[in-house]
């Protein structure tokens, strides 16, 4: 009896396991051939000079790697590209292309010999659509590249409803698309296994988050996702005879953006390209002032523990990186203001990465040895803070250690936030006049009513009978720009909930290519002081005395 | 009721699951517009069709000048703000309780992994701690039982509530107070402040009202909701609850040893189907600020045992 109880157990934990997994698999095979091809003369066939690796053209790549799956040479594709723009210059709506990996990591839509387009070449092809457009409309098309998170994947309207995310992507497209009548906008949707467990079995699921964060990891740092990502990035930053796009009004605006374990992904095939290209000297797009890779990187509620910020931020302090756009101020006096390259928010609403991912990673990391130490000296971090008085602005963060780093997402990390978002009170005890200027200054928010001489406050954000000031945070280690912030619940009121119109208003903010007007505003990276390797000594150069990029 | 004849009847309301033919299925789940969302190209137009501001509009009250405030935002019409929904919410198009949710609900929560685990605790509880019915010994045989006649009950309750919720078209779902579209319907008389967002009235009387909130989760465990589009369906009984109380409660024949099929083993085992409605009830009410409490005591936990020196970043010139 007591054999077949336990057969029966076992029979049931096989039978869940092996009936109630969501298959590893391609959603999106068929492309949309159903477009026809319109020939433009800036469509041009994928050439050898799109393989684009680590930061350098394939041509260049010191090893033999023309036989690896990801990386494509000479194939002459053509890949139909959908009219994004018709002829009266009216542009038609957003485009979408998906590409899908797999649980290891590898990209599911591979070059046959049948010379078919695959998924990248139909999102190449889309953003090459868009800079053709981008001729006749004078206005850069706008590429935002999406990284879904747990739970969700690409699955189409052919088994059950369509992915939520997909959904609430593509509802986030239309929306960019109708702020201005002329952006052409593209969407590129990265989906991987997020879902181990289908929807019935929600007890399975929620158990299969620590599955799923190695998937994560695996997806991440496998190389095909880096590859896609840089491949798009090159896209958007070289015409196609491999010079670099340098007019704006025709160079796409690239957003990555990343949820959750989406954003684990998109940090973890990011940093590696992100550290060589920083630490090369012959960065061609460096020297000219162009991000590298996209314009913004934001990370919404990421599901990684800081740990994963540091290597970056370490080096972005380090090397005392700027992203600035010259603006004029309240007096009309034209000043350099800090932008993001890098964006990582959340909001204490967010239980998920609050609550639950210390308690996921408390008995993982308990195994581990902790080490309070960065791979670059000075040890543990370093701090830079343009923001300070000269001769004080570098330093390390001496506090933290890397079990407190394993324990918290970057942005539930007070110690690595760069700005914060503080909701303006009217304090009723004070004059009458005084309260009627407060309420006049919060439902009108403006952020010259709230500047000081300080340059901390960044921008105001208005909500209906709110006002929120954007600004640096006080004492704070991190005044690069891989901005880190907790934001608020009335922005971001749960860990899912991040397809809505507040967040969108927020996070163009933070965007000074569409502030206010994408022609006139050029934002341009600087290179303060060349960085000292290894010394253990820390240099302390006066803020951009002598700027190398510019 | 054997431990086979248990391992029978799961096995069988499995295979129901995998192999039920469609017209059963579609007579089993509710009327609904949306059960077949297609996927469109990406145009703003042929996007599922949300009943959305119009709808949820309508459906409130002209006075009620506070709530459409929101409309002040730069919405679009892309998404739809259900009842206690989050301002400009484009990830939500559509706020029916549709045949497919119906349906997953009640696999997910009477027949799969969640009625599994808590059947196979309740049999552990049932065997070792508090032994009921004494009838079953203490052994595998007498796990076997236990588990299988727990899982039966709530098999049971889960698809009587489906049959009959779907059968009168109802949202068996809680209700947070705050999302109870009776309580957005009424709050905004109450505000003097026109400049504040209704979200933002709500969550400043949040902190003020647990009797209130408290009451409201007695009283949606008691009533449910018509299913309606805009998700602003009429308060009615909760028909499919009680039976789905009951019939647990009754089917229990079948399985249950002469002892337990008793008047006041027959109510016992009804208050405690009731009570399980109640507290989810009120966990619903209360879940998040019970999981804002949670994250402080785990964050107190995690450094009383590895403490650091301090979460502000204080630096060093070295």
């Amino acid at each position: 009896m007591r054999k077949r109880a336990v057969s029966l157990i076992v029979g049931v934990v096989l039978l869940t396991e092996a009936g109630c997994r969501v298959p590893n698999k391609q959603y999106r095979v068929q492309l949309d051939k159903s477009v026809v091809t319109i020939p433009e003369p800036n469509i041009v066939p994928i050439n050898q000079d799109v393989g684009w690796v680590l930061g350098m053209p394939h041509s260049q790549w010191p090893l033999d790697i023309s036989g690896a799956s990801t990386v494509r040479v000479s194939e002459d594709y053509t890949v139909i590209s959908p009219p994004l723009i018709t002829p009266d210059n009216k542009r038609t709506d957003p485009e979408m292309a998906f590409i899908e990996f797999d649980d290891l990591g590898d990209s599911w839509s591979k070059p046959n010999q049948k010379n078919e387009g695959t998924q990248l070449d139909w999102a190449l092809g889309l953003i090459r659509a868009a800079k053709a457009a981008s001729l006749k409309t004078g206005i850069p098309p706008l590429v935002m590249v999406y990284i879904h998170g747990w739970n969700h994947n690409a699955q189409d309207t052919s088994a059950k409803d369509e992915d939520q995310n997909v959904q609430g992507f593509k509802r986030v497209l239309l929306n960019l698309a109708d702020q201005d009548k002329n952006q052409v906008v593209i969407g590129i949707y990265l989906s991987w296994r997020g879902e181990l467990f289908r929807d019935e079995w929600p007890v399975s699921q929620a158990l299969s988050g620590w599955n799923r964060e190695s998937a994560a990891t695996r997806v991440g740092s496998d190389g095909p996702v880096t590859d896609a990502l840089l491949q798009i990035a090159h896209e958007a930053r070289y015409k196609s005879d491999g010079t670099i796009l340098t007019d704006s009004s025709q160079r796409p605006i690239l957003i990555y953006a990343g949820h959750s374990y989406g954003a684990l992904i998109l940090q973890r095939s990011l940093m590696g390209a992100w550290i060589a290209e920083l630490d090369s000297r012959d960065s061609a797009l460096l020297k000219s002032g162009i991000p590298p890779f996209a314009d913004l990187t934001i990370f919404v509620n990421p599901a990684s523990d800081a740990n994963q910020t540091l290597p970056l931020l370490d080096l972005l302090a380090q090397k005392q990186i700027l992203y600035q756009v010259d603006q004029p101020d309240s007096s009309g006096k034209t000043v350099p203001v800090d932008y993001p390259l890098f964006l990582s928010i959340t909001s204490p609403a967010d239980d998920a990465t609050r609550f639950l991912l210390p308690i996921g990673h408390f008995f993982p990391a308990m195994k581990a040895k902790w080490l309070d130490t960065s791979l670059r000296a000075p040890d543990p971090v370093s701090c830079y803070d343009p923001l300070r008085p000269p001769g004080q602005q570098v330093g390390i963060l001496n506090t933290q250690t890397e079990w407190d780093f394993s324990m918290t997402s970057a942005p539930h990390m007070e110690a690595l936030q760069s700005h914060v978002l503080i909701e303006k009170q009217i304090d009723r005890k004070a004059k009458p006049e005084d309260i009627a200027l407060a309420e006049k200054a919060i439902s009108e928010c403006r952020t010259r009513d709230y500047a000081g001489s300080d340059k901390s406050v960044f921008d105001t954000y208005a909500l209906p009978g709110k006002c929120f000031v954007i600004e640096a945070r006080q004492d704070r280690c991190n005044g690069t720009p891989y901005w880190i912030m907790d934001t608020n619940k009335d922005i971001i009121p749960a860990h899912s909930t991040i397809f809505t119109v507040r967040l969108i208003d927020l996070i163009e903010k933070f965007l000074p290519v569409v502030r206010e007007g994408a022609a006139q505003l050029e934002p341009e990276l600087e290179l303060v002081q060349p960085p000292t390797h290894g010394t253990g000594v820390f240099d302390r150069p006066s803020l951009r005395t002598t700027p190398t990029i510019r | 009721m054997s431990v086979r004849t248990s391992c029978l009847y799961f096995i069988f309301i499995c295979c129901f699951l995998l192999t039920v033919p469609g017209p059963i299925r579609c007579f089993c789940q509710a009327p609904s517009s949306d059960d077949t969302i297609t996927n469109p190209p990406l145009s703003s137009s042929s996007l599922p069709a949300a009943p959305a501001q119009s709808a949820t509009q309508t459906a409130v009250p002209a006075q009620n000048s506070a709530l459409t405030t929101h409309t002040a935002e730069t919405y679009t019409n892309l998404g739809t703000n259900c009842p206690g929904g989050f301002p400009t919410d484009l990830g939500v198009a559509n706020c029916d309780y549709t045949g497919r949710m119906r349906r997953l609900d009640w696999v997910s929560t009477s027949l799969t992994d969640e009625a599994i685990y808590g059947s196979a605790f309740y049999a552990l509880f049932t065997q070792y701690i508090y032994p009921i019915p004494e009838e079953w010994p203490r052994t595998w045989t007498g796990y076997g039982q236990r588990f299988g006649a727990h899982y039966l009950d709530s098999a049971t309750e889960g698809t009587v509530e489906y049959g009959v919720a779907a059968l009168f078209h109802e949202d068996p779902r809680h209700v947070t107070y705050y999302s109870d579209p009776k309580v957005l319907n009424k709050w905004p008389k109450r505000i003097s402040n026109g400049n504040a967002s209704i979200y933002d009235q709500i969550e400043f009387e949040s902190h003020t009202h647990f009797w209130v909130r408290l009451g409201h989760a007695g009283l949606d465990s008691i009533s449910d909701r018509v299913a309606t589009p805009t998700g602003n369906g009429h308060r009615l009984p909760a028909l499919s609850r009680a039976a789905g109380i009951l019939s647990s409660t009754y089917s229990g024949y079948l399985w249950y040893p002469t002892s337990q099929n008793t008047r006041v083993q027959q109510r016992d085992r009804a208050l405690l189907a009731f009570g399980a409605n109640v507290g989810g009830s009120v966990f619903t009410e209360f879940g998040d600020d019970l999981a804002g409490a949670g994250s402080k005591v785990t964050h107190w936990a995690v450094h009383i045992f590895y403490p650091s020196k301090s979460h502000r970043p204080v630096w060093s010139n070295q």
